[in-house]
């Protein structure tokens, strides 16, 4: 049964109260796979920053040796995603199961150490990296739901979100300072990366507690993912999420049509993420408790409608920094608003036997289809230009914000 | 709970003392290992006077020590002795004049440069690069310079790219053209699509023409370029990495296969007169790298060292250009050759 929404018992209280209580709803569980994330963010940013540089400066590989292309990766991913969601679901080993993707990330990055320069291993460890991120994103997930009273979900997640920001923007931080210091010292780099991926992974094991087996109230059930998207509750979900991923133009498009602009430069690129994580990790808590306020389903569409104006900034005939702080600005508040709401969102209508699968399956469709929506991009850039892309984007964005809505609604009463 | 965060914190400290001994293990950095003993370095006015004054190569130096990454000259008469220039290059080109040097600085935003030298290697005029460079070369003439830039459009982890290939005046640094802008002719006809990439540009030996490969579309072209009419024409399919022989009648080049599902480059060479192209299958491994050439019959090319443990470096290795032919290790621990025959 899809609970309400919005729970009848909210208090309307001052601000500050409110973000008080708002914490407050938060077990220290989430506190502790945040700093699981964060860890693990850092490790993985660490070397996927540096990567470019090692590649093609230090190994030597020629630009198309690079741009080894994985397409089939996706597909592969989502397997993996909605595997670890049952799975995680029929024995209630959440942690179990993130552990384990936690672990093969981080045996990766160990992995490329006898990689060497060999492209076909390099593209292995990156599958395999990819992998357990699949494996343990919706359990972990399903996690920071279970350590949460329901109506702070939206500032669970966001403060998890927020963690994890951190982590990406402390990654590339270290490795730049490591390689300053001790240049070309690029295997070392990717120890130091793998020890603090084990310290991530000591995180999870000694302080995040893991959920009482479901066992004890029902029997060990298989997911049926088709019975989860028949509720219709979660079907609206999944259809918005789609919807929406498929119009979504993300960051690095964004940023890559500022650069072939002229707005900002080729080694400034980098710095683009970097901002926006900051922006990001500081806007994730407050959005979540937003939601948790105002209503999950508004602040996943006003987020979304936020690309809107970042896809007309980046066309701005603009010079300097304003477009790029917009977008930035306008990116970091658009993940801000979706990523941990749409989980909350899905989370506070799934029991919790169904919590991973279900949490699996939202990310999955949402991942698909903006995987669809970076190819259709790239190919209309390609034939169209930018203007033309982005202006075509902005209006399925409009009319996916219309359909999503309507799929959001909420189910009739007695649902 | 308690004895849980005393767990983790212990566990952070172990892992910290780990990576504190990683980094302090030597080598750090190959720069500060003290010389591989297998190499003999030389020093001094005379000595690179000396190998100068012959046939010898100019290459970047991966040998582990305090000349690591610089770049280093050995006579072909007798390679085992190398000499260390003052001069640091990711990537290096030269011909008796003068040469291009490639650098980057690394940094929370890295920046990339490309340096002319003279003839004594002391650096001239240079200009920013916009990402890190990937191919370097000078014409024999010493007029011109050419390298490709590695425009990365990347999220931290995607596959985009493209590439931006630079004609400079090799005495003065000054750019001359991006090949991307420049007109390229198919069969006579206008060919223009919006996925152009350049990059593995071959100097002819008249000094006006080059050739190069044209990446479009998922497939890969060779193209002749024409320096004062900045127009390029498609010659062949399938051409990757290019490179001249002294006397402009061949190309060796990368090819690339699959073999048991893996992407690899095989050397293959094409004689521009009369067509003829063969794979040089004397060389069983990869190459990933734009071959130069020794003299008329040989080739050199870069290979990631097969020592054990592997620290990640190359070697230069030699193989005469006919198939069939077995390849040699010509120098150890060295990247980016370029002969010179004064």
């Amino acid at each position: 049964m899809y609970s309400a929404e919005r729970p009848a018992e909210v208090e309307v209280a001052p601000l500050r109260e409110g973000l008080r209580s708002g914490f407050r709803g938060v077990g220290p569980n989430v506190w502790f796979l945040g700093l699981t994330s964060l860890l693990t963010d850092a490790s993985s940013e660490m070397v996927a920053s540096v990567l470019p540089v090692y590649l093609v400066l230090h190994l030597g590989i020629s630009p198309l040796g690079y741009g080894v292309v994985d397409g089939l990766q996706h597909a592969v991913t989502a397997l993996v995603r909605l595997a670890g969601g049952a799975l995680a679901d029929r024995r209630g080993a959440h942690k179990e199961i993130a552990f384990a993707g936690y672990a093969v990330s981080a045996a990766c990055r160990l992995a490329l150490l006898p990689a060497g320069g060999s492209l076909p291993a390099l593209a292995a460890v990156a599958a395999a990296d990819r992998m357990g991120k699949g494996l343990r994103t919706a359990p972990r997930d399903a996690l920071v739901s279970l350590s949460s009273r329901p109506e702070s979900l939206g500032v669970a997640f966001g403060l998890h979100r927020s963690l994890d920001a951190l982590g990406a923007l402390l990654g590339p931080v270290v490795a730049f300072a490591l390689l300053a210091s001790r240049p070309d010292a690029f295997r070392e780099l990717f120890v130091v990366s793998f020890l603090v991926a084990v310290a991530g992974m000591g995180a999870l094991l000694l302080l995040v507690r893991g959920v009482r087996r479901p066992g004890a109230e029902s029997p060990a059930r298989r997911t049926a993912y088709g019975a989860l998207l028949r509720a219709p509750g979660l079907r609206g979900l999944v259809i918005a999420a789609t919807v929406l991923g498929v119009a979504t133009v993300g960051d690095g498009f964004l940023y890559l049509v500022m650069q072939r602009r002229g707005l900002v430069s080729a080694s400034q690129f980098p710095l683009l993420f970097v901002a926006t994580s900051a922006c990001y990790f500081a806007l994730a808590a407050p959005a979540g408790r937003l939601a948790d306020r105002f209503g999950r389903r508004a602040t996943f569409l006003a987020g979304h409608a936020l690309l809107v104006p970042a896809y007309a900034a980046v066309l701005l005939p603009v010079e300097g920094l304003l477009v790029p702080a917009l977008g930035v600005l306008l990116l970091g508040a658009y993940y801000a608003a979706t990523d941990g709401v749409a989980m909350a969102l899905a989370a506070s209508g799934l029991a919790p036997a169904e919590r991973a699968s279900g949490l699996a399956l939202v990310a999955t469709a949402s991942g698909l289809a903006r995987f669809a929506a970076s190819i259709a991009f790239g190919i209309l850039w390609t034939a169209n230009g930018e203007g033309t892309a982005l202006a075509i984007f902005a209006g399925l964005l409009v009319l996916a914000l219309i359909a999503a809505r309507a799929a959001l609604r909420p189910v009739g009463a007695g649902a | 709970m308690r004895r849980r965060v005393a767990a983790f914190a212990l566990l952070c400290l172990f892992l910290a003392a780990i990576a504190a001994l990683v980094l302090e293990t030597p080598p750090a950095s190959p720069a500060d290992a003290p010389a591989s003993p297998a190499l003999r370095t030389v020093s001094g006015p005379e000595a690179l006077a000396r190998i100068r004054s012959g046939p010898h190569l100019a290459f970047r130096n991966t040998a582990p020590g305090a000349g690591y990454g610089r770049v280093g000259v050995v006579s072909l008469a007798s390679p085992e002795e190398r000499f260390l220039t003052e001069l640091a290059c990711d990537r290096v080109h030269a011909t008796e004049d003068r040469g291009i040097c490639l650098t980057s600085d690394r940094g929370v935003v890295t920046t990339y440069g490309a340096r002319v030298f003279d003839a004594s290697f002391a650096p001239g005029p240079g200009i920013a690069l916009t990402g890190p460079p990937s191919r370097a070369r000078v014409s024999p003439d010493g007029r011109f310079a050419a390298f490709t830039v590695f425009e990365s459009g990347h999220s931290y982890a995607s596959a985009e790219f493209s590439t931006r290939t630079t004609i400079v005046d090799a005495r003065t640094a000054t750019t001359l053209g991006h090949l991307e802008e420049w007109s390229v002719t198919r069969d006579g006809v206008l060919f223009r699509e919006r996925d152009f990439n350049f990059w593995g540009v071959t100097f002819a030996p008249d000094g006006e023409r080059f050739y190069a490969t044209l990446a479009t579309g998922g497939r890969l072209f060779l193209v002749e370029g024409k320096i004062g009419d900045r127009s390029l024409r498609v010659l062949r399919e399938g051409v990757e990495c290019p490179s001249l022989s002294p006397d402009g009648r061949r190309l060796v080049y990368k090819s690339r296969r699959t073999e048991n599902g893996r992407l690899v480059w095989g050397l293959r060479v094409h004689d521009l007169a009369t067509g003829a192209d063969e794979a040089l299958d004397g060389e069983t491994r990869s190459v990933d790298d734009q071959v130069a050439w020794l003299d008329e019959g040989h080739v050199l090319y870069g290979l990631p060292e097969t020592r054990m443990p592997p620290t990640g470096g190359t070697d230069v290795w030699a193989m005469e250009a006919r198939p069939g032919a077995q390849p040699w290790r010509l120098l150890e621990q060295a990247s980016s050759p370029a002969v010179v025959r004064p």
